[in-house]
C-alpha cells in the first residue's frame, strides 16, 4: 500500500518538469500598443493597478501576490508583460536573461512610503525629518547605490543602536533588493533605511516578516510600529494608516520577455543543487520544518488534553458545561482555520507579548481540541452501553469502568478518526505564514523569491509534508494494530 | 397447489405439487378432468412433491379411482411421504390404491 | 437479606414500569420473576442492581454484594475469557494476578469453559458467552446473583447449557433472583415464584402453588396462555393459512417437531366437515397434564352433536379417528365443547 503511494508520487515527480516546460507564449510584444490585447500582470496591493487598467482597457489583468510568481509567469509565457517599479528593475533584468523593459511607455508615477498608525504621528514626523536629512546629505543616494547600482555591493548595514525600546517594522519579501530575506534576515534598501532610522532614534529595529494581506491589520493592532516593503500610499489606505513622505519615487515600467518561454535550460538536478544546496538554503527548509513540527506536535498534545476535557464536559459535565462544549466545538469546527488564526493573532492576542509561534500553537490546539473531542465522543459512544452496566455490576467505579473496559474498546475506533484529524492539522499549519511564522510553506515562498524557482522548493516541501502525514498515518495504524483485539 | 399432467405412451401422469387442502381441492377437481376423460389408461398420481392432504383431497383421488374402475383403467399412487402414508393408512386408502415408492 | 420497599419507577413520558413493589430476598432463596413482556420485571432487577434509579421507594441491600448477569451477556470483547474473569479481582480487589487466575480457572471449570480460557469472546457461542458472564460475576464473590433474562437471546441448546450452570449454582445454595420467560425452568429451579403484571407483583408463592393453583385470574391466564395456542374462527371465511402458520410456530416453540401436520389436519377436517358455524369457534391447543398434545374446541350457540352427527363425512371421520386418541363432546351452557387428545402413536420425534 505504502509502496504504491510512493510509486505514484515518483511518477508525479517525473512528470512535473515535463509539464512545466510545455507552455507557449500568447503573442509577440513589440511596443506598448501590443499590450492592449495582451495579458498583463500586476502586484496586488499596489496603487498602479488602477493606472494600468485605465491605460490598457483592453488588456487582461492578472493579479500576483509577489514578484517571483509574476516573473515565473512571464518566463512560462502565461502573461505577456508585467508592471513593476522602475527602481531596482535592473537587478531583475540581470537575474532573468531575456527580460527587458518595454520602451515608449507612458509615465505612471509609482511611490513607496512607510506606513504608521494614525495615532503615532510622532513617529511618522520623526521619519519624515530623518528622510529629509538623508535625502539632503546624500545618504539616500548611497543606500540606493548600495542596492541598485549596476555593480551594487549589497553590503549589509549593521545597526549601532542595540539598547532601548525596539522599533518593530513589518516587512515583506517583495521586489528584489527593496527587501529580500537572506539567511532568515531581511536585507535590502528598505531594511537598511529602517535600520538607519532606528539608529537616528537610538532604537534597535526588529523586523517582523509578514505577507501582504496581514500587514495593515498587524500595524493597526499594534503588533508592529511601521510597515515598509514598497507600500504605495493609496487613497483607501490613507484612511486607515498614516503614510510618510515617499522614500522612493519612480515610474511604473512594463517588463516583457524576449526569450523563448522556457528559460531554464539547466537540468533538474543542477537546478535542485543551485536552489537548495549551493547557497545553504536547505537550512531554511530545516528551520521551517522545525516550526511546522513544533506547531503540529504541541498542538496535538495540548489539543488532545483539551479535547479530553471537552469530551468530559459534553458527556458528564453539568448542563451549562455541556452546552458550552457543544457550542465551542460547533463554532471552532465551523470557522476556517485561517480566519481563526488571524482572529487570534490580530484581535485576541493583538496587544499581548506572546510570539506568533505561541499564538499559532494556542490556535491550533483550540482547533484540534474540538476535533479530538468529537473523535473521543464518537468512539466512546460506539462502545455498547451494556459494557458500562457490566462494569458497574462488577463493582467498578465509573472511572474504573472507563479505564479498564471502555477505553480499550473505544481506542479501536478512536485512532483512525484521530489519524484524519492529525493529518488535517499538518496540512492546516501551512497557513501560519499569514502571521509571519516561517514554517515550511512560508520558507518556500522565501526561497522562490530568492531563486525565482518554484519547482524545486515546492516539490521538496510537498514531499516533506507528504512524508510527515504518511508517517503519522502509518504510526497510528501500527499502534492500532498493536492494541487491537487478538481475535476478530 | 399445482397439478402437472403429462402423457407418455398409454400412461397419463399427474404430478401434485404443494398442499392439497380444502381450499385447493376446488381447483384441483377441475384440473384432473383430463384424467377422468382418459380413465381407460394407466393413471399415475405422482405425490413426490405433495406435502399435505386432507379428506377433500382424498376425495379427488377416490373420484379418479372410481372413473378408472368404470372405464377399465388403472391408478397408481407414486412416492407418498410418511405423513400422507399415515393418512392413507387410517382411511383405508392404502388398500384401495396401488402405492409405489421408489 | 435484600429488602425492596415500595419501589416505583416512572419513565419520562409517564410510563409506569413499577408500582409500589415490595420484595424480600432471603439467603439461599432462588426467586424467579415471571410475567408478560413489559410487566416491569427487568426494571425491578435493574433497580435492585442500581443500574436505574427508582422514582420512589428504597432498595436496601444491607452488606450483601450483588452480581448481575445480562440478557446481552456484556462480556468484555477486548479481553480473553480468563481476563474477563480476573479483571475485577486484580484491578478492583487488588488480588495478585496468579491467585486471581487460579481462582478464575476454578470458576471457568465450574461453568465448563476451562478449555476456552485463552479464547477471545468473539469466538464463543452465545451460550458460552453467557457462561463467561456468570463466571465473571462469581469472580467478585457476590452474595446474591441477579439474572436479567439470561437465556432470551439464546437458542434451545444454548439455553440448556446456561440452565445447567444456574441449576448447579442453586444446588450450591447461591441466592438468586432470576427474571425469565422460561416457565418450565423457573418451576424447576426456584424456591419462590413472583408473577408480575403491569408493574405490580400480582402473585407470589412456591412454584407448584403459582403454576398449578394460581389464585389470581391474571396469573391463570398468563400461565395457561404461555403454554397454549389460541385462535378463533368467526365464520366460514376463516383464515386457514394464518391458523396453519400459528400451529407451525407453536410446534416450533414447544419442540413438537412435525406434529403440526397432525394438528393442521385435525383443524382443517373439523372446520371443513364438522363444525356448524352457529357462532364463533375457539380453538386451544396445549400440552395436558400428561404432557400429551391436546385440543379444546368451543362452538358457541350449538347444542347438537358435532362429531357424532349422522351425516358426517366418512373419510374426514376416519382421519379424525385415526389422528385422535380420544374425542369427547360436552355441552356447557350454549356452547358445545370438543376435548381432543392427539394420538401419539405416529410420533416420529
Amino acid at each position: 500500500m505504502a509502496r504504491r503511494t510512493l510509486f505514484r508520487l515518483l511518477c508525479l515527480l517525473l512528470l512535473l518538469p515535463v509539464v512545466s516546460c510545455s507552455a507557449d507564449r500568447q503573442q509577440e510584444i513589440r511596443d506598448f500598443g501590443d499590450l492592449e490585447r495582451g495579458n498583463v500582470g500586476v502586484l496586488t496591493g499596489r496603487s498602479n493597478d488602477t493606472a494600468v487598467r485605465e491605460l490598457l482597457p483592453g488588456a487582461d489583468i492578472y493579479y500576483f501576490e509577489d514578484l517571483v510568481s509574476m516573473c515565473m509567469s512571464l518566463q512560462r509565457g502565461h502573461i505577456d508583460a508585467f508592471a513593476c517599479m522602475e527602481t531596482g528593475v535592473d537587478v531583475l533584468l540581470q537575474r532573468n536573461p531575456g527580460f527587458r523593459v518595454l520602451d515608449g511607455t507612458p509615465e505612471i508615477p509609482d511611490t513607496a512610503a512607510v506606513a504608521f498608525r494614525k495615532d503615532n504621528a510622532l513617529l511618522a514626523g520623526q521619519f519624515n525629518a530623518f528622510l529629509r536629512d538623508i535625502l539632503a546629505d546624500g545618504t539616500m543616494d548611497d543606500i540606493r547605490a548600495n542596492w541598485f547600482a549596476p555593480d551594487a555591493a549589497g553590503a549589509h548595514y549593521h545597526q549601532h543602536a542595540t539598547e532601548g525600546e525596539p522599533l518593530r517594522v513589518g516587512i515583506e519579501a517583495g521586489q528584489t533588493f527593496f527587501t529580500v530575506i537572506y539567511e532568515g534576515e531581511g536585507v535590502g534598501l528598505e531594511p537598511e533605511l529602517m535600520m538607519r532610522f532606528g539608529d537616528a532614534l537610538g532604537r534597535p529595529v526588529k523586523f517582523v516578516e509578514m505577507t501582504n494581506p496581514g500587514m495593515i491589520p498587524a500595524l493597526l493592532s499594534g503588533k508592529v510600529d511601521a510597515l515598509v516593503s514598497a507600500i504605495n500610499p493609496t487613497l483607501s489606505r490613507s484612511n486607515r494608516v498614516l503614510f510618510s513622505a515617499p522614500y522612493d519615487i519612480s515610474n511604473v515600467c512594463f517588463v516583457v520577455s524576449d526569450a523563448a518561454p522556457v528559460l531554464r535550460r539547466t537540468s533538474f538536478w543542477e537546478k535542485t543543487r543551485e536552489t537548495l544546496i549551493s547557497e545553504g538554503r536547505y537550512e531554511l527548509i530545516l528551520e521551517g520544518l522545525k516550526n511546522t513540527l513544533i506547531i503540529t506536535l504541541l498542538s496535538v498534545i495540548f489539543g488532545f488534553l483539551l479535547g479530553c476535557l471537552l469530551c468530559w464536559m459534553k458527556r458528564r459535565g453539568p448542563r451549562w458545561m455541556e452546552a458550552f462544549a457543544h457550542g465551542y466545538c460547533e463554532i471552532v469546527e465551523g470557522i476556517p482555520i485561517v480566519v481563526l488564526l488571524l482572529f487570534m493573532f490580530y484581535v485576541v492576542f493583538a496587544t499581548s507579548p506572546l510570539t506568533a509561534l505561541v499564538v499559532a500553537v494556542i490556535t491550533y490546539s483550540l482547533h484540534f481540541a474540538a476535533g479530538a473531542a468529537e473523535c473521543l465522543e464518537r468512539s466512546i459512544e460506539a462502545v455498547d452501553k451494556g459494557q458500562w452496566e457490566a462494569g458497574k455490576a462488577l463493582g467498578f467505579s465509573r472511572f474504573e469502568t472507563f479505564r479498564y473496559v471502555i477505553a480499550p474498546q473505544a481506542l479501536k475506533d478512536f485512532l483512525p478518526l484521530l489519524k484524519g484529524k492529525a493529518v488535517g492539522l499538518i496540512e492546516n499549519t501551512s497557513i501560519v505564514g499569514f502571521i509571519a511564522i516561517e514554517d515550511m510553506t512560508k520558507v518556500t515562498d522565501i526561497i522562490r523569491s530568492q531563486t525565482y524557482d518554484s519547482l524545486v522548493p515546492l516539490l521538496v516541501v510537498g514531499l516533506i509534508y507528504f512524508l510527515i502525514a504518511r508517517g503519522i498515518s502509518v504510526g497510528l495504524d501500527k499502534l492500532g494494530d498493536h492494541l487491537n483485539f487478538k481475535v476478530k | 397447489m399445482e397439478v402437472k399432467i403429462t402423457e407418455q405412451g398409454g400412461t397419463m401422469t399427474a404430478a401434485f405439487i404443494g398442499r392439497l387442502d380444502t381450499p385447493a381441492s376446488l381447483d384441483v377437481t377441475r384440473e384432473v378432468q383430463p384424467l377422468l376423460d382418459h380413465a381407460d389408461r394407466t393413471l399415475v398420481l405422482d405425490c413426490k412433491d405433495l406435502t399435505y392432504i386432507s379428506s377433500s383431497g382424498l376425495r379427488i383421488f377416490l373420484t379418479i379411482r372410481k372413473a378408472a374402475a368404470a372405464k377399465g383403467g388403472k391408478v397408481i399412487v407414486q412416492d407418498i411421504c410418511d405423513d400422507i402414508r399415515q393418512v392413507f393408512m387410517m382411511t383405508g386408502f392404502l388398500n384401495l390404491f396401488e402405492v409405489r415408492n421408489g | 437479606m435484600i429488602q425492596v420497599s415500595h419501589l416505583s419507577k416512572e419513565y419520562p413520558g409517564g410510563v409506569k414500569a413499577l408500582r409500589d413493589v415490595s420484595l424480600e430476598i432471603h439467603p439461599g432463596e432462588v426467586i424467579s420473576v415471571i410475567g408478560p413482556s413489559g410487566c416491569g420485571k427487568s426494571t425491578l432487577v435493574r433497580c435492585i442492581e442500581g443500574l436505574e434509579a427508582p422514582t420512589s421507594g428504597t432498595v436496601d441491600t444491607g452488606d450483601s454484594r450483588l452480581g448481575m448477569v445480562f440478557q446481552q451477556f456484556n462480556v468484555f470483547p477486548h479481553l480473553s475469557v480468563l481476563d474477563n474473569v480476573t479483571l475485577g479481582p486484580v484491578k478492583i480487589n487488588r488480588i495478585p494476578k496468579a491467585e486471581a487466575e487460579k481462582k478464575g480457572m476454578d470458576l471457568l471449570r465450574l461453568v465448563g469453559l476451562a478449555e476456552k480460557a485463552q479464547a477471545m469472546p468473539d469466538s464463543l457461542s452465545g451460550g458460552q458467552k453467557q457462561r463467561v458472564g456468570i463466571a465473571r460475576c462469581l469472580s467478585m464473590n457476590p452474595d446474591v446473583l441477579l439474572f436479567d433474562e439470561p437465556t432470551s437471546a439464546l437458542d434451545q441448546t444454548m439455553k440448556t447449557e446456561v440452565f445447567g450452570v444456574i441449576n448447579e449454582l442453586a444446588k450450591q445454595g447461591m441466592t438468586m433472583l432470576i427474571v425469565t420467560h422460561e416457565l418450565e425452568f423457573a418451576r424447576k429451579v426456584s424456591t419462590r415464584v413472583v408473577f408480575m403484571h403491569d408493574g405490580e407483583i400480582c402473585e407470589e408463592g412456591a412454584p407448584e402453588e403459582v403454576f398449578e393453583r394460581p389464585q389470581k385470574t391474571l396469573t391463570r391466564i398468563f400461565i395457561r396462555n404461555r403454554r397454549s395456542l389460541l385462535f378463533q374462527a368467526d365464520s366460514r371465511e376463516y383464515d386457514l393459512y394464518k391458523f396453519n402458520a400459528d400451529i407451525e410456530w407453536f410446534c416450533q416453540r414447544n419442540h413438537l417437531g412435525k406434529k403440526y401436520f397432525t394438528l393442521e389436519l385435525i383443524t382443517e377436517e373439523l372446520l371443513s366437515h364438522f363444525l356448524p358455524f352457529t357462532g364463533p369457534i375457539h380453538f386451544r391447543i396445549f400440552l395436558n397434564e400428561e404432557k400429551k398434545l391436546a385440543m379444546e374446541i368451543e362452538q358457541e350457540n350449538c347444542s347438537s352433536p358435532i362429531v357424532d352427527s349422522p351425516d358426517a363425512d366418512e373419510i374426514a371421520l376416519m382421519i379424525l379417528q385415526g389422528l385422535c386418541a380420544s374425542i369427547q363432546e360436552v355441552q356447557e351452557g350454549d356452547s358445545r365443547f370438543l376435548h381432543i387428545v392427539v394420538n401419539d402413536v405416529y410420533d416420529q420425534d
